[in-house]
């Protein structure tokens, strides 16, 4: 791109200051008149030079409009001198700024992601030595072994490095379940009402037998077992329960709305009455009729502008008449079912959130006066046998 | 012009000749101005010895033969550069220097 100037040049004879500088070498690219005694010029950057060198000698003004290509580049460049300076500065600080870790994450995965605890592990790695500001070119895998052998109970730790951003990686420790001692004697006893639909006890007594209806407390396996036929009868000794026993129960819901709501319909008869107010005195000055049942609005109309505070209020009294309209049945039935199954479900989630299989579902309703009741049912199989411990 | 004369005895309506062979030599000596003229809008003059005035109707160059003047509207120079430029515009007429014309203008 190269670089061009727009001059315009006021003398009486431009013509000879042009071949003056033509003379000198110049070139233009394009002259034009601009009024009698004007001229346009656009030229290269040097020519531009040598004709207005050849102006200032015969002090003739010559302005510069324009400037094209690189010409405007350098005088841009010249105006912003301190840029490449700040530029300098700018990447400087980006590169103190990127060269180090400024934010480090803590992210846990694994199937016991939840039992991670992010608080400790940000901790231990401050011990670890990790802390913001830390240069990028550490021992990033020697630091992780670090972290894993101090921290504990994660089956591995990672640091990774993304740009100004640290992640410390972890998965904790999957825990192992309960070992189950066979001497630590235990009774499983119902944790709600029900039928019982099935019953397997894989240790222990079994006290109940499917079809069989069961309470809340009653007990379902006896934690004992036959040891060896003494004299007196067969002796048993303790041992832990362990079965289950699947009881079908149900969890009932209810819930009732109106049927009718009560609106206000206006007849269009209406009455005003106004007030003269002040904030020291205020007056009526009309009175307005009232009604039994009525919609009143109130405006206030200043009288005296913003400066003076005197104002009327205008009250505006329209009659109306108070009526009962029946509901959507449709609308009133969705909304009674869904308050009657979210009762329902919320008894259930008192015997244990989510363990439990949803076998059926009904509702019915029934009128009762101006009400509509709901009584909405779930059915559902559960494991009821659990430990005594655990019903309390 | 390939032969001189001396400026103090002027014989000014004698016309200036050459023979027709030679004046592919004139040509190439470059003392006379070529004018190359292109449709109505673009008119280059080469080997012209000054720019004697310069409007937007009128341009008027001095030439070793006398002053050239390109007649039209809206006229601009272009590419103008020592001893040649780029007339553009609406070029309406081209006022070449006559052979036994007046003696170039000083401007």
């Amino acid at each position: 791109m190269r670089g061009e100037v727009v001059l315009r040049v006021e003398c009486l004879m431009p013509e000879k200051l042009l071949e003056r500088a033509l003379n000198k070498g110049a070139a233009f690219r394009e002259v034009r008149r601009d009024g009698p005694r004007a001229l346009l010029i656009q030229c290269d950057a040097a020519s531009a030079a040598l004709l207005q060198d050849e102006c200032a000698r015969f002090r003739l003004p010559a302005k510069v409009l324009e400037r094209r290509g690189r010409s405007a580049l350098s005088a841009w460049a010249r105006r912003r001198i301190t840029l490449p300076v700040g530029l300098v500065v700018f990447a400087a600080l980006c590169w103190l700024f990127l060269g180090r870790v400024w934010w480090i994450d803590c992210a846990f995965t694994g199937e016991a992601a939840d039992l991670g605890d992010r608080v400790q592990l940000e901790m231990d790695a401050a011990e670890a030595g990790i802390h913001p500001g830390m240069g990028r070119d550490a021992d990033w895998e020697a630091l992780a072994e670090r972290l894993k052998a101090g921290a504990g109970d994660y089956s591995y730790v990672g640091a990774h490095l993304r740009g100004v951003r640290l992640v410390i990686e972890a998965v904790p420790e999957v825990p192992s379940p309960d070992l189950y001692d066979v001497s630590a004697a235990r009774d499983l006893v119902a944790d709600r009402d029900g039928v019982v639909l099935s019953a397997v006890a894989r240790s222990g007594e079994l006290c109940v037998q499917p079809g069989d209806a069961v309470v809340r407390g009653q007990l379902l396996i006896r934690g004992e077992e036959l040891a060896e036929k003494g004299e007196d009868g067969p002796l048993t000794e303790p041992i832990a329960a362990l079965g289950e026993v699947i009881v079908r129960t149900w969890a009932v819901g209810e819930a009732s709305l109106p049927t009718t709501v009560q609106r206000l319909r206006l007849t269009g008869i209406s009455a005003a009455s106004s007030r003269l107010v002040t904030p020291w005195v205020s007056f009526d000055i009309t009175e307005g009729e009232r009604y039994a049942e009525q919609v009143s609005t109130t405006e206030y109309l200043p009288v005296g502008g913003v400066f003076l505070p005197v104002e009327i209020e205008r009250v505006t009294n329209r009659q109306a008449v108070l009526e009962e309209a029946r509901l959507d049945a449709e609308a009133l039935k969705r909304q009674l079912a869904a308050l009657a199954f979210a009762d329902a479900t919320l008894k259930l989630e008192q015997g244990g959130p989510g363990n439990y299989t949803i076998r059926k579902r009904w509702i019915d309703f029934k009128p009762s006066g101006d009400r509509l009741c709901a009584r909405a049912v779930i059915e559902i199989s559960a494991n009821a046998a659990v430990t005594r411990d655990k019903l309390n | 012009m390939l032969f001189s004369r001396n400026a103090a005895s002027p014989r000014p309506h004698r016309p200036r000749r050459s023979l027709p062979a030679l004046e592919w030599v004139e040509d190439a000596a470059g003392r006379c101005a070529r004018v190359t003229v292109v449709g109505s809008r673009s008119l280059l003059v080469e080997n012209h010895t000054g720019l004697i005035s310069f409007t937007g109707e009128c341009v008027r160059l001095n030439t070793a033969r006398g002053p050239l003047c390109v007649t039209g509207s809206d006229l601009t120079l272009r590419d103008m550069r020592p001893g040649a430029l780029i007339v553009r515009g609406s070029i309406q007429k081209v006022e070449l220097p006559c052979p036994g014309g007046d003696a170039p203008d000083e401007g």
